[in-house]
């Protein structure tokens, strides 16, 4: 087997052929990338780009641009969403729709794969960039250059992904390619290498993430604040980020061992030699299992803020709600075979993680009681974070027991990989953390940018997608118990199924509707900034200390760091009137820009495609860069600038002479 | 941990490595003792060396310094025993309940002509 | 003198050795994962040999003692340190080191060995499981290696300043962390295995 072979490796012309809407998709990605280019030309932004977003150390700067890319996934991955359904609603009988098999694979495999590690993923990093540094007091993130390296790996990650629409295919083997069919003997081709690299890179840069906002929330509290002082949000990204280290260095070492088969002929999960797809399958989901709560923690801690913001009253429950945290991400690491339920273990095992699997449920219902404990006697205000958190209680506590009801390995036999699960993990993911990451996109959306986005049109979003995310996937729930299996691409017309597809599909345009009218809600908003401009720093009369600033936040978020002696101690200083006089002003130091970031994740993406295509020079030219860019950091002792009290912002200025 | 006996600590950390190192290779040398009880020795030396290196090594301790370092130790170290024990258990019977025996898998080599 | 061990102590006060550290834990979780998968396919030896056939005891102590020394001269190259003794410092990290790159060139050396009598990692479950738990290990031995070079040319440019104790303090927890995952490769796979495991 040749491990490296010529110049260009295994790329040839063929890589490039593709069928009609494969090359759709090039067009559409390419048609946006050089909108976007023309747009930086024409107003002559390429300067500011650089200096002010793609160099920048700043959080709440790395955070947008997560969010950025995230949303452009989101919609990429919704696109192969409405592939799918549009095929299952035509492909009947005769018909064997517009998506042939192996394309019809990719599409599902790209959906899920783009879904989770580029969407929600960045989703969740962006709005933790945004939110934690402000609201435990901090200037920063405890390492602010590996936070842009962070981001930077996510990218390269996308952008391998998204390569392989344009060169080569992707994998077909699902979202989480289980051998034999993720074999070199059954994917021959390089799809499945580019779903092991983009991961493999992205994953890094999770890794480093989880590492870096740990130590933060450790070691960069302002002030008195104790960790029982935390707002909730912080609680949930400390429990979300001690998954993410102890997961993903599973998921590195499970991919990697796939890759090693495929490119070294080793037999780790191979039919023969001695190989055993069962571990994979069992590795891939003890990362797998805490990957899910990995997401949906920081959305729970965003629905605290949310919930008790909106209701005029504190958090109830604050110390069960960190104990149900906790709880949370113990168990997570001891569920993992409810996955595989099916794939044959005796009763002890399979009953021992049903178990387990039903008591998981149990902390999470006491965050939802204690989030509708919050809600009783406040003085609600259903602003559309809210409508949001409604979808999400009722969708996702329909889909949270359906998920119990699958933790009967007896009834997880009948409903394993049938429509009835794919239901059950869309509604955890979308009404969960999708919703909860849209209403924090809402809620913190002033800080950033200093005006607010049209309320009502938001409501209007969260009530099709809410509406969208039923009739998309209650036909499921139902197809599932009638027997219809995942990732079907043609069924017989005797069945019944076909109806419902129908309405489901019919569901994904709702969904999709919502998606533009949120992208309406931006634009309108844009458009009429002036007129919503946040004048004081607190547009929704908030609790916690990121609504002390001015919006949009400066760059270092708090000109003095505040000392904090209770929960919600802006919200209580507000009721009591009494605004603490602050220490004095002292200069601080801020990190320096740094374009290394982006060199790192040219080499990254380097390697990546090299190790794709089997390009040796380019696989060491990969490495060496990325090994030589860490030296040269760690050699760079001049890395802060001091702030001073005439770099601050006017407004900072103007309230510390006025304290004094 | 007196910063003084840092060079105390690693010598006495050192000599004992050596000493249980060499302990646990001599052990396997020993063919008058049962299987299971070797493999039980060679655990056990393991993970006292373990605790050893961590502690005189690593400089983990209880003061306050050090109390986040432990706790993520701790963490870590039940991370690792629930995957690596549970892996086990979840192949073992995975195997048991799936996995080809001897004759069913020469069935299989012979008419995949030996593969 | 003080102002050297003040150094160390504020490095392990830091945010970097808390993060550092934490790292190390994470390739804990990732070495665990290997053993896992060792301990699952390490009897799958497709017909071909097993660890008992193939490990030299000898070999693997003589591998042993040479990283566990190498791992306290460390230690002895961060007392200089504390110290403030540059000279020293540099001594210490060449004696860890050559030590480590005679551990580094036994191991290469067994691999190739192994693969020149045929038993590479293509042949089994087993052997891939061995290479890879094994070579990762090696792998960290290289990172370390590297780093050690620079961080020694660093000293010996710029000497022991607030960087460059940090660096030593860091690779220091970094040699430290990968004897002790060598002893369970000595004890699982090696001793273990010896005895039928």
């Amino acid at each position: 087997m040749y491990i490296f072979a010529g110049i260009l490796g295994l790329l040839n012309i063929d890589a490039f052929k593709h069928d009609l809407i494969q090359y759709f998709g090039v067009a559409a990605m390419t048609l946006t990338a050089g909108f976007v280019v023309l747009a930086l030309t024409y107003f002559k932004k390429w300067k500011w780009l650089f200096s002010e977003w793609l160099t920048s150390l700043d959080p709440k700067r790395i955070g947008v641009m997560y969010i950025a890319v995230a949303v452009l996934m989101l919609v990429k991955a919704g696109t192969d969403a409405g592939m799918m359904r549009l095929q299952q609603s035509i492909s009947v009988g005769s018909n064997q729709g517009f998506l042939k098999p192996s394309h019809y694979q990719q599409v599902f495999s790209a959906h899920g794969t783009t879904m989770i590690f580029f969407a929600a993923m960045g989703l969740m990093f962006g709005l933790i960039n945004i939110g934690v540094p402000l609201l435990i007091g901090s200037r920063d993130v405890a390492f602010p250059f590996l936070n842009s390296v962070s981001f930077w790996l996510f990218v390269a990650g996308m952008l391998l992904l998204n390569t392989s629409l344009a060169i080569g295919d992707f994998s077909g083997a699902g979202w989480l390619a289980y051998p034999p069919l993720s074999e070199l003997q059954f994917s021959p081709s390089t799809g499945v290498d580019y779903w092991i690299w983009s991961l493999q890179i992205a994953g890094i840069g999770s890794l480093l993430s989880g590492i870096n906002f740990i130590v933060t929330i450790i070691k960069n509290r302002t002030k008195g604040m104790s960790l029982m002082k935390m707002p909730m949000f912080v609680w949930s990204v400390f429990g979300s980020m001690t998954l993410v280290i102890f997961a993903f260095p599973i998921l590195t070492v499970t991919i990697t061992l796939l890759y090693l088969d495929r490119l070294l002929g080793m037999h780790f999960f191979t039919g023969a030699g001695g190989g055993n797809p069962m571990m994979y399958v069992n590795l891939i989901w003890a990362w797998g299992h805490p990957e899910v709560y990995i997401l949906i923690l920081p959305a729970f801690g965003i629905f605290s803020e949310i919930v008790a913001t909106f209701s005029r009253k504190r958090l109830f429950g604050y110390t069960s709600m960190v104990w149900a945290i906790w709880a949370i991400v113990l168990l997570s690491f001891t569920v993992w075979l409810h996955h595989f339920f099916t794939m044959g273990s005796g009763a002890d095992v399979n009953g021992f993680f049903g178990i387990m699997t039903m008591i998981i449920a149990i902390p999470t219902g006491v965050k939802i009681f204690n989030w509708l404990f919050t809600m009783f006697r406040g003085r609600i205000k259903f602003a559309s974070p809210m409508i949001w958190f409604m979808g999400f209680i009722i969708l996702f506590s329909i889909g949270g027991v359906a998920g119990v009801l699958l933790a009967v390995p007896p009834a997880d036999f009948q409903l394993n990989n049938s429509l009835f699960l794919v239901a059950h993990f869309h509604s955890m993911i979308v009404s969960g953390v999708l919703f909860g990451y849209f209403a924090g996109l809402t809620y913190w959306f002033p800080k950033i940018y200093g005006f607010s986005l049209k309320d009502e049109i938001g409501k209007y979003a969260a009530y099709f997608w809410i509406v969208g995310f039923i009739v998309a996937f209650v036909p499921l729930y139902i197809l599932g118990i009638m027997g219809a299996t995942r990732r079907m691409n043609h069924y017989s017309s005797n069945l019944g199924f076909q109806s419902l597809f129908i309405v489901a599909g019919i569901g994904v345009l709702i969904i999709g509707a919502g998606l533009f009218i949120q992208v309406i809600q931006v634009a309108s908003s844009i458009r009429d900034r002036k007129k919503l401009q946040d004048k004081t720093g607190d547009p929704w009369n908030g609790r916690t200390l990121e609504w002390s600033v001015s919006s949009p936040a400066p760059s270092y978020n708090f000109a003095i760091l505040p000392v904090v002696k209770e929960r919600d101690q802006f919200w209580n200083e507000k009721q009591n009137q009494s605004h603490k006089s602050h220490n004095k002003f002292k200069d601080f130091y801020m990190p320096k820009n740094s374009y290394l970031g982006l060199v790192i994740a040219f080499f990254a993406f380097s390697l990546g495609f090299a190790a794709v295509w089997h390009i040796l020079w380019l696989f060491i030219f990969g490495l060496v860069g990325v090994i030589a860019v860490i030296i040269i950091r760690s050699l760079n002792e001049n890395r802060e600038l001091l702030v001073t009290f005439n770099d601050l912002s006017k407004a900072d200025q103007l309230a510390i002479r006025n304290e004094q | 941990m007196k910063k003084d006996n840092r060079l105390t600590n690693y010598a006495i950390g050192y000599a004992t490595c050596i000493l249980l190192t060499l302990i646990a290779y001599l052990i396997t040398g020993l063919n008058y003792y049962r299987n299971w009880a070797i493999i039980a020795a060679i655990a056990t030396l393991a993970f006292v060396q373990f605790v050893i290196q961590i502690v005189f090594f690593l400089h983990l301790s209880k003061e306050k310094k050090d109390r986040w370092r432990l706790y993520v130790f701790i963490s870590m170290v039940i991370v690792v025993l629930i995957l690596v024990v549970g892996s086990i258990w979840i192949m073992n019977s995975l195997d048991n309940n799936m996995m080809l025996d001897q004759k069913q898998s020469n069935h299989y080599l012979k008419s995949q002509d030996g593969l | 003198m003080d102002k050297s061990v003040d150094l160390v102590e504020k490095v392990e006060k830091s945010k970097t050795y808390l993060g550092f550290w934490i790292y190390i834990m994470t390739d804990c979780v990732l070495f665990a994962s290997l053993f896992a998968v060792y301990a699952v396919l390490h009897h799958n030896t497709n017909g071909g040999p097993s660890g008992q056939s193939l490990f030299s005891m000898p070999y693997a102590l003589a591998e042993t003692l040479i990283l566990l020394t190498s791992s306290f001269t460390s230690g002895l190259s961060m007392i200089a340190a504390r110290n403030n003794h540059r000279s020293k410092v540099i001594f210490w990290l060449v004696v860890t080191f050559l030590l480590g790159s005679t551990f580094l060139y036994l191991e290469l050396h067994e691999f190739n060995h192994l693969v020149q009598t045929g038993d590479s990692w293509r042949v089994s479950g087993f052997l891939s499981s061995y290479f890879t738990l094994v070579g990762t290990h090696g792998l960290h031995i290289f990172v370390g290696l590297l780093w050690m070079t620079i961080l020694t040319l660093v000293v010996m440019k710029r000497g022991l300043t607030k960087g460059s104790v940090k660096g030593l303090t860091l690779l220091n927890i970094f040699w430290h962390f990968l004897d002790v995952i060598w002893i369970f490769i000595f004890s699982v796979v090696y001793l273990m295995g010896h005895v039928g495991l």
